[in-house]
């Protein structure tokens, strides 16, 4: 068991080597945390509580692509995969921890720009809403 | 969902696909497009409520589409009725 330690300087202490399944002589290990060192702490193991409700997207990765106003990202936990997820733009990426997941969002919406203002003359209400917002939130550069 | 169960959707509505990083599903009437949604290439599993959510359906029609009991005519009624289309 490795526990914790939010304050001072003080150590935390993680097991002995052989607890993990790694042999038998191993040490015990001290590391000393810094007083500013934050960690969540999820003694029950469920590593969701530690994302974040929302963050903020300021860029996406393609560099046709400006953000000029920042897009609000839902984060959630479901069947073991983190979901980043964009409501007003009815756009989700997905992936292992919550880098993949906004990398993957960032590409979504990349992509969903492109085939959007490829219709644009030619899309239903549902998506002209979603392609007025994406003018207001992205600009090509 | 499974790849293989959203490339089943795509078939049964009749979506136009676009490849990229992602799949890029798109569904057009008379025309217009109406809705898109995408997989990933190789995950195990796509997010089933962001998909639905996508299409415009709720879980349980989603489940229903992929099992086959919801068909075509079926999802523009649903359209039709969200306001999604207009005749």
């Amino acid at each position: 068991m490795v526990t914790l330690v939010r304050e001072g300087l003080e150590q935390f202490t993680k097991p002995a080597v052989a607890e993990i399944g790694r042999g038998t002589a191993a040490r015990p290990v001290s590391v000393a945390l810094p007083k500013e060192v934050h960690r969540p702490i999820c003694p029950d193991g469920d590593w969701a509580k530690a994302l974040p409700a929302t963050v903020m997207l300021g860029f996406l990765r393609d560099g046709r692509l400006r953000v000029r106003a920042a897009i609000e990202v839902a984060i959630l936990a479901a069947d073991g995969q983190i979901i980043a997820e964009a409501e007003e733009l009815n756009e989700f990426g997905s992936g292992d921890n919550l880098t993949e997941a906004i990398i993957d969002l960032q590409h979504a919406i990349a992509e969903l720009y492109f085939s959007l203002e490829e219709d644009k003359d030619r899309l239903g209400p549902g998506l002209e809403k979603v392609w007025a917002v994406l003018q207001g939130k992205i600009e090509k550069r | 969902m499974t790849d293989r169960e959203f490339d089943r959707l795509v078939t049964k509505f009749g979506m136009a696909t676009r490849p990229g990083r992602h799949l890029r599903a798109e569904f057009f009437y008379q025309g217009r497009k109406i809705r898109s949604t995408h997989r990933s290439h190789g995950k195990k599993d796509n997010p089933f409520f962001q998909i639905a959510k996508q299409l415009s359906l709720n879980a349980e029609q989603l489940r229903e589409a992929v099992s086959c009991t919801l068909s075509l005519e079926d999802y523009i009624v649903i359209l039709r009725d969200k306001g999604l289309i207009n005749d």
